[in-house]
């Protein structure tokens, strides 16, 4: 197969660019205490919220736009230009069902192929829809509050019930943190919420849509999650946005609480816009995930199909606290044409006989760059802690790039850490064989590509593996000839 | 010599063995024999003393001692030897060095002289030249980028140093080609002595053609469900397990 | 990135040797531009060059040594070149039948600072300003018998630093295999800042051991660059065992179609000792190999860290690099903080990495107790084993002894292990 042949293959439009004509109340670009203030004031937030808020903002004024570590290259942001607020403008009080949300939008969601009627129909699955940076919808919110679950938008939850914001705001990942989550704390304007009380198994997946729209904007949401002791919970997140030629920044927050033998799985199938195949437009997806286990016996798994952004920068990590407590991170990424992502994940070990596991699959085409940093840390403390990472990397076409850092330290002698990786371009071998079998080039690239991330898909719900699946065939469209 | 008495053992809470009996006398062959999964490995390395299982009832003597109360190289200094099944590799632990700090080992328990370099180099080229060995096997890591039979041949090869009063050989025969076979056999054949005993533990009947065996035994589920004389493992070798 | 400049002004205003006066100059600009390494470096993350900056260093004395206090260190059948406190001493030298040209550093200043450029790190452009001994090797033909260098540090105070400015040449189709390796005769915290500079040019092949055995108060850093051409052949066997502070850079670029190269190294480290090994090899050119293993073995409070990159370069195609490290921890304090690094940014390459930290195998132990061998001898042999799987791949049965009874005295404390070793 000929490169050329393989740049074809790895070309195809991004299918969700598409721009909604809704119209959006936005405040005017930049950013200043009064900004933050006017923010929060639109939500009708308590004080401690808006005094959290100006801290991070403070804070982040210090702080240093990371440049010189990852292995990403990008122009320095102008935080001035960003509009950090953007809402559908639908009546004030917000849509109390969906009856009355703006039917643009729902159409929007349908073309999205999240239709937010259907599903409420279907059992399954809990949606809640953020738009530019606000939360439009949630369903099945009934069902859900029978259990005991509460599954809301943040600002909704800011209202209903600021004691629990108050004490997990921040409490995983703090407003200081880095530089993104900083900003994100101080001018963050929705986001999930979901709370799973003792010894709740959530009855239904719950799902989170995030869509950028608006031009100029930049999309800070956050999220909370915290299942009690027992608890158990499974959440799906996906993002698109529309095509642009300018970078629009995306820089959420997602945090995880999770007390004894609790259990969540959070999965992440992300396809922003990518940008044009000269680089040109794209999603900055700066994102900080990151989850605490703080009870015995507690379990958090990360799944991630990351195949959008022009830039994506992100580490889904876990502090394994609690004794035999469990890590797992999953995860796939594409980068094409000349998008660059810099992901992996830090294993925290401080509790007895704690355990992680790390496999990564990454896949190069075009002139992407993909870059997997992790980090295993054992604490002196961490007596029995085990870990197993294997990362791997496939490249495909002759212009990409495909880099490995594992960081692993290690301060107690009855740890087992280990750590594998191999990175090798498709093999020719198995493309000749699917050929010689009748396989078009583009079916034989996106079979192997399947199965070369399939120890990850399997970690993903049924519904959303079927989607990633069809999306690493798309991303590739056009890399392979 | 060996007195197993409804020996029962688990690893990580499964039940493998439950309740095997076996009484083995000086210079007897017996023969074990079973499907997958009944148990025969279990037994050798529970007789070895592998710390994985757990003895949750029944007793073992050997040489009228408590077996099951030693340590796993005080029983082979004892003279109990367990042929692997699949034996370890050990990179960096040249093969001469490991077979010269067993036997000394060994020998120190009997209370005998401890031999220098040279008197040792003296017998293991004796013993390699006996099982047809090259000499650059002493020289290669323990195990490691041995072929299956080399490996084989190895553990046959310490059985004829350490001189055991009794030899359980787990599966020996797996993975080896006629002409391995019959090197290993031969060994083992050279090594029968009134006051020595052999428990060989197997799947098929081929080693036994070779090697002939006083008693055999059938293992599944655990327990010895049926013994009787050599002829027992040709009816096995015709019918398969399935009729037990 | 945020450098230490503490220390610069005064180390410049120290005297310069006359030669190399341009090399020099240029090195003192990186000083400037560049300072020294600091906390926020990423390569000295987890090195801190505190301890190096603490004081001015003055340059070591040169003492006299006698032949009888060095018969220890002395191998037969291998040629000599012997520097006491990073001076070259004649007398105790001899390599009068080698075909290998030796001469003072000093003879070859035009050739330095190709290979490892003052820009690498501060400790690099130190050494450039002010290093006056060393050697400069040039092997044309296949060496009779290895070449053995030994630097020995004598009577060296505290502040005290040995500079040594090294160039090794291996012309076409040339063969050598030198042992380069670092002894004190009596204890002290002084500090040696080496600079080693290789080219191997076409089918030139060398293998190089370095035993690292200074002084356990003393501080070592050594930057190594290799260059190599087609076909070229670079085996490494680094060994550390020795000094209180140690950090070998060791950087090899296969700038041409065949070249390879076979790293290896051994770590042992007791009681506070802190050994840093940062590799880097860089695939520049198309169908070049590499290999690499370090091992390493930690008691006591000791700390070790490992860096492995492994860059391929864009177009460098057909490209095959492994690359393994692996650790024992032997203590509850002691720490391994491991990086193996893979930089890809082509296409046809088989590049594999893996690094482990872990304990003795549990299965391993029960074979060697099921032939009769106690728990505590079976562990000892196993730890001696992990260490001497890199070492038996010395195929040089001089320096393979050698290398052999260091480890063992590394184990000196352990009878048991000796009388079965031995």
């Amino acid at each position: 197969m000929s490169q050329q042949e393989i740049s074809q293959l790895i070309n195809k439009e991004y299918e969700h660019g598409f721009v909604t004509d809704i119209e959006s109340d936005s405040i005017a670009p930049g950013l200043s205490e009064d900004v933050i203030r006017i923010i929060s004031a639109k939500k009708n937030e308590p004080e401690f919220m808006l005094e959290w808020r100006l801290k991070a903002y403070r804070r982040w004024l210090t702080m240093e736009e990371p440049h010189d570590w990852a292995q990403l290259k990008y122009a320095p942001i102008n935080y001035q230009d960003i509009i950090y607020y953007s809402a559908p403008k639908t009546n004030e009080d917000g849509p109390k069902s969906l009856d009355e949300v703006d039917p643009e939008l729902l159409r929007t969601y349908e073309k999205l192929g999240i239709p937010l009627l259907e599903q409420q129909r279907l059992a399954g699955i809990a949606v809640d829809a953020v738009f530019d940076s606000v939360s439009v919808a949630t369903t099945f919110k009934d069902k859900l509050a029978k259990e005991g679950v509460i599954f809301c938008p943040f600002s909704e939850a800011l209202q209903e019930h600021p004691e629990l914001i108050q004490k997990y705001l921040g409490s995983v990942v703090p407003a200081s943190d880095n530089f993104f989550a900083a900003l994100n704390a101080a001018v963050f304007s929705d986001g999930s919420f979901v709370y799973i009380p003792k010894g709740v198994r959530c009855p239904m997946e719950l799902s989170t849509y995030f869509r950028i729209n608006a031009a100029n904007t930049g999309q800070f949401e956050r999220t909370l999650i915290i299942a009690d002791d027992d608890a158990y919970v499974s959440y799906l997140e996906g993002c698109t946005a529309p095509m642009r030629d300018e970078n629009q920044l995306h820089a959420a927050v997602v945090e995880i609480v999770v007390m004894e033998n609790a259990e969540v799985k959070y999965s992440t199938v992300q396809n922003w816009y990518p940008g044009d195949e000269n680089g040109k437009g794209g999603i900055y997806n700066f994102v900080t995930k990151r989850a605490a286990c703080r009870g015995n016996q507690s379990k958090v798994s990360w799944t991630q199909v990351e195949t959008g952004s022009a830039i994506t920068w992100k580490y889904p990590s876990v502090i394994l606290q609690g004794d035999n407590s469990v890590g797992e991170f999953y995860s796939v990424a594409l980068t094409n044409n000349c998008q660059q992502a810099d992901t992996g994940t830090k294993m925290f070990h401080l509790g007895k006989n704690t355990s992680s596991t790390i496999i990564s699959k990454g896949i190069s085409a075009g002139r992407g760059q993909n870059t997997y940093r992790g980090l295993v840390k054992i604490n002196k403390g961490a007596e029995n802690a085990r870990n197993y990472t294997q990362c791997d990397s496939l490249l495909v076409g002759d212009k990409c790039g495909a880099h490995t850092f594992p960081y692993m330290e290690v301060k107690n002698s009855s740890a087992q850490v280990e750590h594998e990786a191999t990175t090798s371009k498709i093999s020719e071998d198995q493309l000749f064989f699917c050929q010689q079998r009748g396989l078009g080039v583009e079916d034989a690239v996106s079979m192997i590509v399947n199965g070369f991330c399939k120890e990850v898909m399997k970690e993903l719900p049924m519904e959303f593996a079927v989607e990633a699946q069809k999306l690493l065939g798309l991303s590739l469209e056009g890399s392979v000839g | 010599m060996l007195s197993v008495k409804n020996l029962h053992a688990k690893i990580s809470d499964k039940e493998i063995l439950k309740g095997l009996n076996l009484e083995v006398k000086p210079g007897e062959v017996h023969a074990i024999m079973g499907p997958n999964g009944a148990g025969k490995s279990t037994l050798g390395n529970v007789l070895a003393g592998k710390s994985d299982y757990e003895v949750t009832e029944g007793s073992v003597s050997f040489l009228d001692k408590d077996l099951l109360a030693l340590e796993t190289d005080v029983r082979a200094q004892q003279g109990l030897f367990l042929a692997f099944q699949y034996p370890v590799e050990i990179p960096g632990v040249t093969n001469i060095y490991f077979l010269r700090a067993a036997l000394n080992a060994i020998r120190e328990a009997r209370g005998e002289e401890i031999l220098d370099a040279m008197d040792f180099i003296g017998l293991v080229k004796a013993k390699l030249k006996e099982l047809k060995m090259d000499q650059k096997f002493l020289y290669r890591d323990v195990n490691v980028g041995f072929s299956g039979g080399e490996k084989k041949r190895n553990e046959v090869l310490q059985m004829s140093l350490l001189e055991p009063k009794l030899a359980i050989l787990d599966e020996t025969d797996s993975g080896l080609d006629i002409d391995a076979l019959r090197v290993v056999a031969d060994g083992v054949n050279a090594l029968r002595a009134p006051d020595r005993s052999f428990v060989i533990v197997t799947h098929y009947q081929r080693l036994l053609d070779y090697i002939e065996p006083d008693f055999v035994h059938v293992l599944a589920d655990g327990k010895i469900v049926k013994s009787g004389g050599k002829e027992l493992a040709l009816e096995l070798e015709k019918e398969g397990y399935s009729w037990i | 990135m945020k450098a230490r400049f503490e220390n610069v002004d005064d180390y410049l205003d120290q005297k310069r040797p006359t030669f190399a006066s341009q090399l020099r100059k240029c090195a003192a600009e990186d000083m400037r531009t560049f300072g020294f390494p600091g906390l926020k470096t990423e390569s000295w993350k987890y090195t801190s060059a505190k301890v190096l900056l603490r004081d001015i260093y003055q340059p070591a004395n040169d003492v006299d040594v006698t032949s009888a206090m060095l018969k220890n260190h002395f191998i037969a059948d291998t040629d000599r070149l012997v520097f006491i406190n990073g001076i070259l001493s004649e007398s105790l030298s001899d390599h009068t039948n080698s075909s290998a040209i030796i001469n003072p550093i000093s003879k070859a200043p035009q050739q330095l600072g190709k290979v490892v450029s003052s820009a690498q790190t501060g400790f690099v452009a130190l050494n450039t300003v002010l290093f006056e001994h060393g050697y400069s090797i040039e092997i044309s033909d296949t060496l009779s018998r290895p070449l053995h260098i030994l630097h020995v540090a004598s009577d060296v105070a505290d502040n005290q630093v040995i500079y040594n400015r090294n160039l090794i040449i291996g012309h076409k189709n040339s063969n050598a295999e030198i042992i380069e390796q670092f002894v004190a005769l009596d204890d002290a915290a002084y500090w040696r800042n080496m600079v080693s500079e290789v080219v191997l040019n076409d089918n030139a092949k060398l293998t190089y051991y370095k035993l690292q055995q200074e002084a356990s108060a003393a501080k070592h850093t050594h930057f190594m660059g290799v260059q190599q051409l087609e076909h070229s052949l670079f085996t490494s066997f680094n060994i550390d065992l020795g000094g209180q502070l140690v950090r070998n850079d060791l950087h090899t670029t296969l700038q041409a179609v065949e070249a390879s190269c076979d790293l290896q190294g051994i770590y042992l480290l007791k009681e506070k000792q802190h050994v840093d090994n940062h590799t880097a090899i860089n695939h520049a050119h198309a169908i070049t190999y590499s290999n690499e293993y370090y091992k390493g073995i930690l008691q006591d409070k000791s700390r070790a860290v490992f860096n492995g990159r492994v860059l391929v370069e864009p177009d460098a195609q057909k490209i095959d690099s492994n690359q393994k490290n692996d650790n024992l921890l032997l203590s509850a304090d002691c720490e391994i903080d491991t990086k193996p690094e893979l930089e890809i940014y082509a296409d046809d390459v088989k590049c594999a990495h893996g690094a482990t930290v872990g304990q003795l195998d549990e299965a391993a132990i029960f074979y060697l107790q099921a032939r009769g061998i106690t728990d505590i001898v079976a562990r000892k042999m196993l730890t001696f084993g992990f260490a001497y799987e890199v070492a038996e791949n010395i195929k040089q049965p001089l320096i393979h002894d050698v290398v052999k009874k260091a480890l063992l005295n590394w184990f000196s404390s352990d009878e048991t292990l000796q009388a079965l070793l031995q």
